[in-house]
C-alpha cells in the first residue's frame, strides 16, 4: 500500500525524530529540513483533495498547523504519518468551511462504457481526478491513495459509510477511461 | 443495459462482499464479460491511484510558512528570578523589547535573564517579483524547559548507553563534556557580566547545542533498541 | 574498498559474495541504502532509467533491492540477526535523489544532480555534487561536500566539515572539529563549532546573512574588497585582527560593529576564547 510511505526499515528508527523534537522547541532549521522532507507528500495530498488552485495554499497551512501543535507530537508514530493526519484535517476542515466552492463537474460517465476510450478523453490521470464531483474525488483520494476505510472516511466527512462506498465506485467508474497506458 | 452487479463491482474488488454475495457476483462474472471487464479496469484504477507519485510544489512554499510561523513564536513573557520558592514575575512582552531582553536560561544561576536576538533574513527569492523575508530568529526556550529537555535526554541516554556501541558513547560523552566546558566558561564571564548580550546569547546557544547533541544520542539510542 | 575495520567485524574474502544487477528505474526516482555497516558509494552515469548495483557481502546475507514506483531501496537481510557490513557501488541517473542511513557506513556520492542526504554515525561523508538540498550529517566522523547548489547542510559531532564551491545556503555544525568553507556562493551561511576553527572564504553578498560562532577557536574569515557588509564582532577572551583598515569603538569583552561600503550584508563572527581575523580573499589562509 502507497497510502503511508512507511520506511520498512528496522535499523532506523523514525529519521525525523530529531529534528521534530529540535523544532518543538522553536528550531525552525529543523522545521524547515521536516518541511523539505515532506512537501512533496503533503502537496500532493493537497492538490488531490483541494485541486490544484488551492494546494499551495492548504499546504502552507497545514505546515503551519503542524508548527503549532508540535508540542502534540509524543513520537507515538512516525512524524510523517501525524504529519499526514493533521494535514488531511487541516484540509477536511478547509472544505467544510468553504463549501463546495471548487465544486467542478463535467460530464461523469457513471455507468460502463466501452474499455477502449478515444484519444480526447485520455487525459492525465490526476487531471481525471480533478474533474471529479468533489464528494467522490474526496472519497476516492481517502480511500485508493490515503488507505482509509469506509467507516473512517464517513466518519472524516460526515457521511454513512454506504455513501462512502458509492461515492468511491462512482469516481473509480469515472478514472477508468483515464488509465495511462 | 442494466446490470445489477455493476454497482457492487467495487466492494467486490476490495473484498467487503460478504460471502454470499461474493458467491453469487462470481457466479455472474463467470457469464458477463462485460462485468470482468469492468472488475479489471476498477483494478486498474486502485493500481493506479496506489502508483502515483508525490511531487514537490512548483512555487517556493517556505517562505510564506516561514513568516507565518515566526509571527506565533512570541518568547514568554515571563522572568523567573530564580528565588527558593520559584516567585514568578510577569512582565509584559513590550517592557522585555523595550529592555532589549526577551527569554532565555541560565541554567543553574541565580538570574533567569532573556536575550533575544532576532534576525530578519533575505532567504533565497524562488517566486518572481516576491520578496519573502523569512525571520530566522535564534530559537528561545522558557527557563524550565532547556532543564527539563536535558534531564530527560540523559536519562535516555543513560539508561540505554549499553545499546550503543561504544566508541559512539565516548564520541558523544567528550562532545557533551566539551559543551559543558563552554556553558560552565559562560557562565562564569556572566557572573561578572550579566548583562552582557553576546555572553547571553552565547549561552543560549551553546545550551541549545548541548540540547542537540543529547537529542541526537536519544536517537541513535531509539534506533538502536 | 573497505578502509577501516568495520565495527570489529572483518570480511573474510572467502565467505563475500558479490551481488551485481541492472535495475530499472525512473530518472526521478530516489536512492534509499539503509544498513548498520558498510560502505555506500555511488556514481552516475548517461543512462536515464537504469541503476546498477554492485554489493559486497557476507554469504549470511543478501542484498534486497525493493523497486517502488518513486523509490528504489537496497537493504542487507541476514539470516541471522541484523547484517553486518555491506559495501555497495551504485551507479544512478544523474537526475536521482539519494539517500543512505548507516550506522557504522562511510559514504561518498559523486556526479548526483538530485538532492542528497546521507545520515551515519560513525563514518565518514563525501558529496560532490548535488542540488536542491544536500544534507550530510554524521557523529563521529568527517565530512565534506563540494559542488552543490542548493541547501547545505552538513553536521557532526566529533570531526571536520568542509564544503567547498558551492552555491546556495549553506549551514554546519561541529562541536569537536573545525571548519572550512571556501568558494562558497551563499547569502546565507551560518556555521558553528564549539572546540575548533572557522575558516570561510566565500562571498559576502548584498542583502545575505553571515554567522559563524565558536567557543574556544579561532575565526578566520575573508571579506572581499568591494564588501557591503555590517560586522559584528564579539568575543570575551579572544582577540581581533584585521588585515585592512577597520575603525573599532571597542576592544574585548565588548561586542563592537563597524561598517564597509553600504553595510548592507550582515556578518556575526563570535567566538568566546579565540581570535578573529578578517582577511582579504586568497590570503593568509589557513589550511
Amino acid at each position: 500500500m502507497q497510502a503511508l510511505k512507511n520506511r520498512q526499515d528496522t535499523l532506523q528508527a523514525d529519521p525525523d525524530a530529531v529534528d521534530a523534537t529540535l523544532a518543538a522547541s522553536g528550531d525552525v532549521h529543523a522545521f524547515e529540513r521536516l518541511y523539505h522532507g515532506h512537501v512533496a507528500r503533503i502537496h500532493s495530498l493537497a492538490r488531490r483533495m483541494m485541486g490544484p488552485e488551492d494546494a499551495d495554499e492548504a499546504t502552507q497551512d497545514a505546515f503551519v498547523r503542524a508548527w503549532e501543535k508540535l508540542s502534540t507530537f509524543r513520537g507515538e508514530s512516525a512524524f510523517g504519518t501525524w504529519l499526514h493526519r493533521l494535514a488531511i484535517n487541516v484540509m477536511l476542515a478547509e472544505r467544510t468551511r468553504r463549501g463546495r466552492r471548487w465544486h467542478r463537474e463535467l460530464a461523469v460517465e457513471i455507468e460502463g462504457e466501452a474499455t477502449t476510450s478515444s484519444p480526447e478523453l485520455r487525459m492525465d490521470f490526476e487531471r481525471a481526478m480533478s474533474h471529479l464531483p468533489a464528494g467522490a474525488r474526496e472519497v476516492f483520494v481517502l480511500h485508493d491513495i490515503e488507505g482509509f476505510k469506509h467507516h473512517e472516511i464517513g466518519e472524516m466527512l460526515g457521511i454513512a459509510a454506504g455513501t462512502s462506498k458509492a461515492q468511491l465506485h462512482r469516481a473509480r467508474m469515472a478514472l477508468r477511461q483515464h488509465l495511462d497506458r | 443495459m442494466t446490470d445489477i452487479w455493476i454497482n457492487r463491482l467495487s466492494e467486490y474488488v476490495d473484498r467487503e462482499l460478504d460471502p454470499a454475495d461474493e458467491g453469487a457476483l462470481e457466479a455472474h462474472l463467470a457469464e458477463c464479460q462485460r462485468c470482468r471487464a469492468t472488475v479489471e479496469e476498477l483494478r486498474g484504477v486502485v493500481a493506479r491511484a496506489r502508483g502515483l507519485e508525490d511531487r514537490p510544489p512548483l512555487n517556493d512554499l517556505w517562505s510564506g510558512i516561514a513568516g507565518r510561523i515566526a509571527g506565533k513564536r512570541v518568547p514568554a513573557a515571563v522572568v523567573d528570578l530564580g528565588t527558593a520558592r520559584r516567585r514568578r514575575i510577569a512582565f509584559s512582552v513590550p517592557q522585555l523589547l523595550a529592555a532589549g531582553i526577551a527569554l532565555m536560561a541560565v541554567s543553574g544561576g541565580a538570574v533567569w535573564l532573556a536575550i533575544r536576538a532576532p534576525v530578519a533574513t533575505q532567504t533565497p527569492v524562488a517566486v518572481e517579483g516576491v520578496a519573502p523575508n523569512a525571520m530566522t530568529a535564534r530559537p528561545v526556550l522558557a527557563a524550565d524547559e532547556y532543564d527539563s529537555a536535558i534531564a530527560e535526554l540523559e536519562h535516555v541516554l543513560r539508561e540505554h548507553r549499553d545499546q550503543l556501541d561504544p566508541e559512539t558513547v565516548a564520541t558523544l560523552t567528550e562532545s557533551v563534556a566539551a559543551i559543558d566546558r563552554a556553558i560552565e566558561e559562560a557562565q562564569a564571564a556572566l557572573v561578572s557580566d550579566p548583562a552582557n548580550a553576546y555572553l547571553n546569547n552565547h549561552l543560549a546557544d551553546t545550551m541549545r547545542r548541548k540540547i542537540h547533541v543529547l537529542s541526537r544520542a536519544a536517537a541513535l539510542v531509539r534506533t538502536a533498541s | 574498498m573497505l578502509t577501516a575495520v568495520v565495527g570489529g567485524f572483518v570480511l573474510s574474502l572467502a565467505l563475500v559474495q558479490q551481488t551485481d544487477t541492472v535495475v530499472t528505474v525512473r530518472p526521478d526516482a530516489r536512492l534509499e541504502v539503509g544498513g548498520l555497516g558498510g560502505e555506500v558509494v555511488v556514481r552516475t552515469w548517461d543512462r536515464t532509467n537504469q541503476m546498477r548495483v554492485v554489493a559486497y557481502h557476507s554469504s549470511q546475507s543478501t542484498v534486497e533491492i525493493r523497486s517502488g514506483v518513486s523509490s528504489v531501496r537496497l537493504e542487507a537481510k541476514s539470516r541471522r540477526g541484523v547484517p553486518r557490513s555491506v559495501e555497495y557501488q551504485v551507479t544512478v541517473p544523474r537526475t536521482m535523489d539519494v539517500e543512505v542511513n548507516g550506522t557504522f557506513m562511510d559514504a561518498d556520492i559523486r556526479g548526483v544532480q538530485g538532492s542528497v542526504a546521507v545520515e551515519t554515525v560513525q563514518g565518514d561523508v563525501r558529496v560532490e555534487g548535488g542540488a536542491r538540498y544536500v544534507r550530510a550529517v554524521s557523529v563521529q566522523g568527517d565530512v565534506e561536500v563540494q559542488g552543490a547548489r542548493g541547501r547545505v547542510f552538513v553536521e557532526t559531532v566529533n570531526g571536520t566539515l568542509r564544503v567547498r564551491n558551492v552555491v546556495g545556503e549553506v549551514r554546519a555544525e561541529t562541536v569537536n572539529g573545525g571548519l572550512f568553507l571556501e568558494g562558497i556562493d551563499a547569502r546565507s551561511v551560518e556555521a558553528a563549532t564549539v572546540n575548533g576553527e572557522i575558516v570561510y572564504d566565500g562571498t559576502i553578498s548584498d542583502g545575505g546573512r553571515y554567522s559563524f560562532n565558536t567557543h574556544n577557536g579561532d575565526l578566520t574569515v575573508s571579506v572581499p574588497e568591494r564588501a557591503n557588509v555590517t560586522i559584528s564582532v564579539s568575543t570575551f577572551n579572544g582577540d581581533f585582527e584585521s588585515d585592512f583598515p577597520v575603525t573599532i569603538t571597542g576592544t574585548r569583552g565588548k561586542r563592537f560593529n563597524f561598517t564597509l561600503g553600504s553595510g548592507s550584508a550582515r556578518l556575526e563572527l563570535e567566538s568566546f576564547g579565540g581570535s578573529i581575523r578578517l582577511r582579504r580573499p586568497g590570503t593568509g589562509r589557513r589550511r
